[in-house]
């Protein structure tokens, strides 16, 4: 187990009182694997990667019952142990609009090497033999460590700061909304690389998006997050086949495919819940066309549905007659 | 971010252009009051105008004494030069004049050339700025040449020059300081039309058929506001301190008696170094002023760029 | 007859050069977004354009929604000429085509309440009274799913993203316009709120009456949503058919690309390979001739001329050398 997480909390301080943006989450993430944490905005999964790269802002509260990376307790690390052995070393990440996070006037191999040589002794020498190592890993030209950023594009961008997650070899590498706003073509090569990059290097990915056609393709396992929490986890395959959770049914519902034309869309009526005033029970229960009583009261626990697959439902019992009934426009706008 | 609240649900829209003009306005003045009641400062320098602009009001009634006659003290001597006491509160002048009543009376002449003088530049400021801002290129060009050549006049021999030809006047005094005063809330506020011009919902207004004056006014206007109160509550800060020089160098209205006016009394008396209360009760007064009005214009700072509050 | 024609319309424009290149007496760059752009749109036909970035698709909507002016063409509505419009003609066409904007964080005027935000365009234009404005335009904000007592004294700030793009919405058609041009309008929005918005315009479309002009870059939501499907490259317009047929036979290169590379959410799915190499380019002084044939694999030497837009099957047309060649060799 490379990283786990069992009752994650985080919460910050905002001018409305305290926001808990990640309430009572479990991961885990094997070596090796592709984990894609899908949800959609404010679910909370850009602050879990926050939390777990210590990039919170100050005042905010990091709880857990469990959070290890290789055998080091997260919540109990120094901050300096952290800076020096954890970031960038052994936890990469690729933060959301990447593209925008190089700087404009200074060659893109240029910075990598620095990048290198601000956390490590290593020639500079040394330092540009990796920069072309790592180049040809993300599928750039080597020629392209000698021009500035705005003579690449988009995607190529992404692939340069992808590029500078790696140079340490990290035992995890942190995708934050690798694709948006990226035209169809550049992301399927995107991902294209990704696969291609996961084949070569030996590091985990966990890949943060709302989009589940990027899960899809990209993902060994998926883990739907909402309004903070888990509400499934599962293989890729098994949890498109057969979805267990109301709310993972409500995604596909609402995702247009071209091989299924003539299928309606089906929205989510409401909106997430206000994370400053958490709700008690489960957060999916004011939109849920199966909720009960109990679900507004108490918090469904993660139940094992299936081997490695788990969802935090009350009505796992009656999946049969929901999913059928999901698949019904009526069902969710009545 | 601080959410409004929500206006009663069952408040009927009121019909007719004028009705729906004066809730606006109505509901602008609330929100002003809420911003600058949340800065310390900015709610001490509005105590101090609203005391001012009592004072200026009322000033007639409050005198105890007229400001130009020379009196005498209970013993019968004249009250020449007299430290402020109980009789004289803040003392007299070489001329045994109250400075309690001079102070006074001229602070409804400060007030009012400040605040008008404030006002007008800042229409003009605003009205060049979004003009020129909105419309770009040649219009633009005139109109910031004319604010660089305005730049480049000194305010010194403009009003000198003024007097020599025109006179001593209020009239002239409030034309000099606007005339300085309006440039550079006009390149300010060019400078935010044209960031606000590239706005989605300028596009929006446009594509709904909004005319040009329509979108700098109604669309583009209502957005530039916190930066405009900002810079009117400068302005008039400014005003009232050219205002303060331009009576003390000699070039007010020798007829209306402003702070800046007792103060050239005072210089031209010859005791400015033995009636220290002559100098203090003026300097003081318009120090207070002037930051009152700057303590209030901080305070639309934070409304103006909303990412001073969170630090 | 066609509602809307747009006939061979180009928008090209200058850009500065640097004091150097100027010096050196080098010929000027040309940005040209819209290159010899041909379609019609018929009564109530929802068509949707495909593209990428730099394509051309926004231009074409601005040109439409005359943000902005084309330099040659012809742009037809209801049979008139509406290329160049007096102010008073561009008053009454904006009465007929609205449009509807793709941010809904930046497009709502943030001090404008939503009544204000709908009430505009009939204000703007002077098409009602005040009174009447007060009687349609709470019964627009219920059409669009926001119950005008909580949502019509509402600022934007107060709302969330996709009832600011409802608000949107309702602006666009409260003026009960022929052609709604909507640029991306859910594409900033959350995926479980998408299919509402989507709906919500379709449906409108068919009871109100309107024609629409919708624009992504998402093959999947215009398949799902449009009649007929344009598909746009770097200015130019390559292939026009229905979704199915788009979706199940694409005949050109790069739709074939586009098709195949489409995220699908089935993780049994096996896309076919996309052959087509290189990046995308800008639209800055393009080659004469067919702007795909640098990373076409199909690319021959005919490419370098523009090719004609040909009807390959029934409603199917495209412009390509390679594509025609081939037909032709299987005719004879």
């Amino acid at each position: 187990m490379l990283l786990e997480a069992r009752n994650l909390c985080v919460t910050y301080r905002s001018v409305h009182g305290d926001v808990r943006a990640v309430d009572g989450l479990d991961l885990s993430i094997s070596e090796h694997e592709v984990f894609g944490l899908v949800g959609e905005s404010g679910c909370g999964k850009t602050t879990l990667v926050k939390a777990l790269l210590r990039l919170v802002p100050a005042q905010t509260r990091v709880e857990a019952d469990v959070l290890r990376f290789k055998g080091h307790n997260l919540l109990e690390l120094p901050q300096r142990r952290f800076r020096r052995e954890i970031l960038m070393r052994e936890i990469a990440l690729v933060p959301q609009s990447a593209q925008n996070s190089l700087n404009p006037v200074q060659r893109v191999g240029a910075q990598i090497v620095e990048a290198i040589r601000a956390h490590s002794s290593t020639s500079r020498g040394k330092a540009h033999e990796r920069v072309a190592e790592l180049f040809d890993i993300v599928g750039l030209q080597p020629e392209l460590m000698d021009r500035f950023p705005h003579e690449f594009s988009g995607g190529m961008r992404q692939r340069a700061m992808i590029a500078m997650a790696l140079v340490f070899e990290p035992a995890l590498l942190v995708m934050d909304e690798p694709t948006p706003g990226l035209d169809v073509l550049v992301q399927e090569r995107l991902l294209r690389r990704i696969r291609a990059i996961r084949e070569r290097v030996q590091s985990s990915i966990l890949l943060i998006t709302h989009d589940i056609g990027v899960i899809a393709e990209t993902a060994d396992r998926v883990g739907v997050m909402y309004a903070g929490r888990l509400v499934e986890c599962a293989p890729t395959l098994p949890l498109f086949e057969q979805p267990w959770h109301p709310y993972t049914l409500g995604l596909k519902n609402a995702f247009p495919s071209i091989l299924e034309l003539g299928r309606e869309l089906i929205s989510i009526p409401g909106s997430p819940p206000d994370l400053s005033n958490p709700p008690a029970g489960c957060g999916f229960a004011g939109r849920c066309p199966f909720v009960l009583d109990v679900c507004h009261a108490t918090r469904p626990p993660a139940v094992d549905v299936a081997t490695g697959r788990v969802s935090a439902c009350t009505r796992t019992a009656d999946i049969e007659h929901i999913r059928a009934a999901a698949a019904e426009k009526v069902t969710w706008h009545c | 971010m601080n959410p409004e609240p929500l206006d009663s649900v069952a408040a009927p829209m009121p019909t007719g252009g004028m009705r729906r003009w004066a809730a606006a306005l109505r509901r602008e003045l609330a929100h002003n009051w809420r911003i600058i009641r949340a800065d310390r400062l900015g709610s001490f320098g509005m105590v101090v105008i609203v005391f001012a602009a009592f004072v200026a009001v009322f000033g007639p009634w409050l005198m105890p004494h007229d400001p130009y006659a020379s009196l005498r003290m209970t013993d019968g001597r004249m009250a020449v030069l007299q430290q402020p006491g109980a009789e004289f509160p803040l003392g007299t002048t070489n001329l045994a004049r109250d400075l309690l009543s001079q102070m006074i009376a001229a602070t409804r002449t400060t007030m009012i050339i400040g605040l008008v003088s404030g006002l007008i530049s800042i229409f003009i400021g605003a009205n060049i700025g979004l003009i020129a801002g909105y419309y770009g290129g040649r219009v633009d060009n005139v109109l910031m040449r004319l604010t660089d050549i305005v730049y480049g006049m000194p305010f010194l021999p403009f009003i000198i020059v003024l007097i020599a030809l025109f006179g001593r006047s209020i009239g002239f005094v409030m034309l000099a300081i606007v005339v300085i005063v309006w440039r550079t809330s006009a390149r300010v506020i060019r400078a935010q039309t044209i960031a606000l011009k590239q706005r989605q919902f300028v596009a929006f207004a446009r594509a709904r058929g909004a005319s040009d004056l329509r979108i700098i006014y109604r669309h583009i206007g209502p957005n530039i506001l916190p930066l405009l109160l900002l810079y009117t509550s400068f302005n008039i800060a400014w005003a009232i301190v050219t205002e303060a020089s331009a009576s003390f160098l000699g070039f007010g209205d020798p007829n209306a008696l402003t702070w800046g006016g007792i103060l050239q009394d005072l210089w031209v008396s010859g005791y400015t170094r033995r009636a220290w209360w002559w100098f203090a009760a003026p300097s003081l007064a318009i120090v207070l002023l002037v930051s009152a009005f700057v303590f209030v214009s901080r305070a639309y700072e934070v409304v103006a760029n909303p990412r001073l509050a969170d630090r | 007859m066609a509602l809307l024609s747009v006939e061979h319309v180009t928008k090209h424009y200058r850009i500065g050069r640097s004091l150097g290149a100027a010096l050196r007496r080098l010929p000027p760059n040309w940005i040209k977004p819209v290159e010899d752009l041909s379609f019609s749109i018929a009564e109530g036909e929802i068509l949707g354009i495909v593209g990428e970035s730099g394509c051309g698709k926004s231009t074409t909507c601005n040109i439409l929604a005359k943000l902005t002016d084309a330099t040659s063409g012809r742009v037809l509505f209801d049979g008139e000429d509406v290329t160049h419009l007096s102010s008073a003609a561009l008053a009454r066409y904006r009465t007929q085509v609205q449009l509807i904007f793709q941010d809904p964080f930046d497009s709502l005027n943030p001090r404008l309440r939503a009544f204000d935000l709908v009430a505009e365009a009939p204000r703007a234009l002077r098409l009602w009274d005040e009174p009447e404005i007060a009687r349609r335009v709470p019964r627009m904000l219920a059409f669009v799913g926001l119950p005008p007592e909580r949502y019509a004294q509402r600022y934007p700030h107060q709302m969330s993203g996709g009832e600011r793009q409802r608000v949107g919405i309702a602006s666009a058609l409260v003026a009960e316009p022929r052609l709604v041009i909507a640029d991306e309008p859910v594409s900033m929005l959350d995926v479980s709120i998408r299919a509402g918005v989507m709906d919500l315009l379709r449906d409108s479309s068919r009871r109100l009456g309107f024609s629409c002009l919708y624009v992504s870059h998402d093959l999947s939501i215009l398949t799902h949503l449009c009649d007929r499907v344009m598909v746009m490259y770097l200015g130019q317009l390559l292939e026009v058919a229905t979704s199915k047929d788009l979706v199940r036979s694409p005949r050109h290169p790069y739709t074939r690309a586009l098709v195949a590379a489409v995220p699908v959410p089935d993780p049994s799915y096996k896309r076919p390979p996309i052959e087509i190499k290189g990046e995308l380019a800008k639209p800055v002084n393009p080659p004469p001739g067919c702007r795909f044939a640098p990373r076409c694999p199909q690319a021959m030497t005919v490419c370098s001329t523009t090719p004609p837009m040909q009807t390959v099957a029934p409603g199917h047309t495209v412009a390509c050398h390679a594509v025609v060649t081939a037909l032709e060799r299987k005719v004879a």
